[in-house]
């Protein structure tokens, strides 16, 4: 059996950072980005605030092999602050994964692209959110601030197997500073492909 | 032995040609000069001594371009059969290297001859001056004489081969529109330095250039403005002048126009007919913009007479500067003044589309306001404002918006201004923010089935830098993300249509391209795919 090529990864963060919670998925890869610095031998992690973008993340989305997708679900019988991780082709069937309330297009996407047989193995970290209401704020829930450790850990652990070890670049990151800055914020670990 | 000199240069005009042409004269070789689209190449076949002494002396002979890039040179084993080409050309060159040389030299018997030219560079012919009615030979005297009278705060109105201007010393910057810069090794007492403006400065061109003021000169002589017009001794009086000016510590001359007040006239009495334009540029580390220019080739303005709509007129003319004409092309017109406009060029459509039809330009804020709460999210988002910002929600209210009639990016920026009671423009906030990323402000198309004459959404622009001010965010980092944003727009629409259509390069004009900051985000958003074209000796903006 040959060596397995480079495997180029894409951690994608979904959400309208203007909408409290809803912006979860865009502020928890600001804050892998500036907490982790990513080490692998072999493959490579780039990180994109995919915001709102939707449709237009198509040609970026492509370009990789395995594609993590934070955002915000739904899912029955759940709480604020869950955290789900899952294939999307194997999403489960109490996951109602339409990304954010204001932007239903991400789910869209990503079958458009399966349809083209582009799709590249693509995971979801969802986060069920608190507050999802039309003032516009970068504060979060609690419930949200607390399920970060749950969310880290569960893309670590991925990535671990994906040949990804990481080391703390910054240990005073913390979710609430991100997300006051995520706006402004230049991802350290941009598009390597 | 053969060499071959491949010079990038970015005009049609045949400056370098000529000057290369006298280069080889000098020397016992065979040469041939050849010119197409972006690059002039020089054979020259001598033997090795010869090649070498040529290739030493090259920069002696050649003087700097604002069209001028770079230069390979290799061995090729002969000159190919191509012809020679035509050197004539009606566009005036300001004295050269050679001519300087003579006139600098007290053995010389055209010793500080302002009317030295030659048969590359022009002057004015069978010229004397003349000076408080008496016809005077150029000498040094003459010079002397004027400097004095300059470092005796008089103000002298001289003949120049641009026209007439008034020079004299600076009293303030503030009073200033455009400086002469007399002694290049002290241009730091007043601005910024930086050696791509300053050699395009000193060019066979000699441009003139906005120069950012120096932090120093403007705390210590209490200047408000922020940037100022300078430009080079573009005719040998100017140069001669200059020297003199040199031991009264004279390194900068106000000018002024013809008709200002003056105490003395040095007029010149010529034979020919001759005018040499001064372009106004703006460098960028790898390009250099014409903002106006009498100097592009005349058949530009045939080109550019094909379109009414200023956007597709300009366009029209980087297809032609590029000879792009049988190719794919994007073209994005983002102008401070006119309508913007977005349009692709094909062969294969046989012609031009819009991809975006006019903006809408609402006539009041009140317009904006209903407009935003018929939408999803709207009617609470103004309310918040309207709660928050109350000052600011009635002013912008009580606000007239009728002067914002172009269709065009700058114009809703200018009405997003209003809305969010800022202080500065957008444009000039975003300069000033040292911030490397703004907020993401909402650049949209309406969906359409169609590819082409979409509706730009201005509602959805405004709301989200609505948006960003509730969160807290200030005037100048949203102002970064208005500009950034575009370029982001316009990156992603190239994309698009890329899917869809072939898109082989995109081209650039408008006056907001030559804005450092949004050119550079501009250029950074379109992938490395596309190549991007601007005009090249044509004005950016007509």
């Amino acid at each position: 059996m040959g060596r397995r090529e480079k495997v180029n990864i894409l951690i994608l963060g979904i959400g309208n950072i203007l909408f409290q919670d809803e912006g979860m998925g865009v502020h928890f890869i600001h804050y892998l980005d500036e907490k982790y610095e990513f080490i692998s031998d072999k493959n490579s992690i780039s990180i994109v605030d995919g915001g709102t973008l939707a449709q237009r993340l198509i040609p970026e989305i492509v370009k990789y092999d395995e594609v993590i997708i934070v955002d915000c679900i739904d899912a029955d019988n759940s709480k604020a602050g869950d955290v789900y991780f899952f294939d999307y082709k194997d999403t489960p069937s109490y996951v109602n994964w339409q990304g954010s309330a204001h932007e239903v297009e991400m789910l869209q996407t990503l079958n458009m692209i399966d349809m083209n047989k582009d799709l590249p193995t693509t995971n979801v970290l969802g986060i069920i959110p608190k507050r999802v209401s039309d003032d516009t704020t970068f504060e979060l829930s609690n419930e949200i601030i607390n399920a970060v450790i749950t969310m880290e850990s569960a893309i670590l652990k991925y990535l671990d197997k994906l040949n990804i070890s990481v080391k703390i670049r910054n240990m005073n990151t913390t979710i609430e500073n991100i997300s006051q800055i995520s706006f402004k914020r230049d991802i350290i670990n941009g598009p390597k492909i | 032995m053969v060499l071959k000199f491949k010079f990038t240069y970015k005009s049609s005009d045949k400056t370098l040609s000529k000057f290369l042409d006298f280069a080889s004269k000098q020397f016992d070789c065979e040469y041939k000069i050849y010119q197409e689209l972006d690059f002039v190449c020089l054979y020259i076949k001598a033997n090795e001594e010869i090649l070498e002494k040529f290739s030493e002396s090259l920069s002696v002979y050649i003087p700097m371009s604002i069209y001028y890039y770079d230069v390979q040179i290799e061995v090729i084993d002969e000159i190919p059969s191509l012809d020679f080409i035509c050197l004539n050309q009606d566009k005036t060159i300001s004295f050269c290297p050679t001519c300087l040389k003579e006139v600098e030299n007290t053995q010389s018997k055209n010793f500080y001859n302002a009317f030295k030219s030659c048969n590359i560079c022009d002057g004015f012919e069978e010229a004397s001056f003349l000076f408080e009615d008496k016809k005077v030979e150029s000498n040094i005297e003459v010079f002397k004489k004027i400097a004095l009278l300059i470092n005796e705060d008089k103000k002298i109105k001289i003949k120049t081969l641009s026209g007439i201007f008034v020079f004299s010393k600076i009293k303030t910057l503030d009073e200033s529109s455009s400086l002469l810069l007399t002694n290049i090794r002290k241009i730091s007492q007043i601005i910024v330095e930086n050696k791509i403006d300053i050699v395009a400065l000193v060019s066979i061109e000699k441009p003139q250039i906005n120069f950012k003021i120096n932090e120093i000169y403007r705390q210590k002589n209490s200047v408000k403005k922020t940037n100022i017009d300078i430009r080079y001794p573009n005719d040998l009086t100017l140069y001669l002048l200059a020297l003199q000016l040199e031991q009264y510590d004279i390194s900068f001359l106000n000018i002024e126009e013809e008709n200002s007040d003056f105490d003395y006239f040095l007029d010149v009495n010529y034979k020919n007919d001759i005018f040499l334009d001064i372009p106004i540029i703006k460098c960028f580390d790898n390009k250099k913009l014409i903002l106006k220019s009498n100097s592009y080739p005349k058949n530009l303005d045939n080109v550019y007479e094909k379109f009414n709509e200023k956007n597709k007129s300009q366009f029209m003319t980087v297809l032609a500067e590029n000879q792009l004409f049988d190719s794919s092309i994007l073209n994005f017109y983002i102008s401070t003044k006119d309508d913007d406009g977005m349009s692709y060029y094909s062969e294969k459509i046989d012609g031009l589309v819009d991809i975006v039809e006019s903006f809408y330009i609402p006539s009041s804020i009140k317009e904006i306001f209903e407009e935003i709460q018929k939408t999803d999210g709207g009617k609470k988002l103004v309310e918040n404002y309207r709660s928050k910002f109350e000052k600011e929600y009635k002013k912008a209210i009580n606000t007239d918006i009728s002067m914002y009639k172009s269709s065009s990016f700058y114009c809703y920026w200018g009405i997003a201004k209003i809305i969010l009671d800022f202080k500065n423009g957008i444009l000039e906030n975003a300069n000033n923010c040292f911030l490397e990323k703004g907020p993401r402000i909402d650049y949209k198309l309406f969906d359409s089935k169609k590819l082409f004459h979409k509706k730009f959404d201005y509602i959805s622009l405004i709301k989200s830098s609505i948006s960003f001010k509730l969160a807290g965010v200030d005037e100048e980092t949203i102002s970064l993300g208005f500009i950034e944003s575009l370029a982001h727009f316009i990156g992603r629409k190239t994309d698009t249509i890329n899917e869809s259509y072939e898109v082989k390069a995109v081209s650039l004009c408008g006056d907001m391209f030559t804005n450092d900051l949004f050119t550079s985000l501009v250029e950074k958003s379109i992938t490395k795919n596309f190549k991007i074209y601007y005009n090249k000796e044509f004005m950016i903006q007509k």
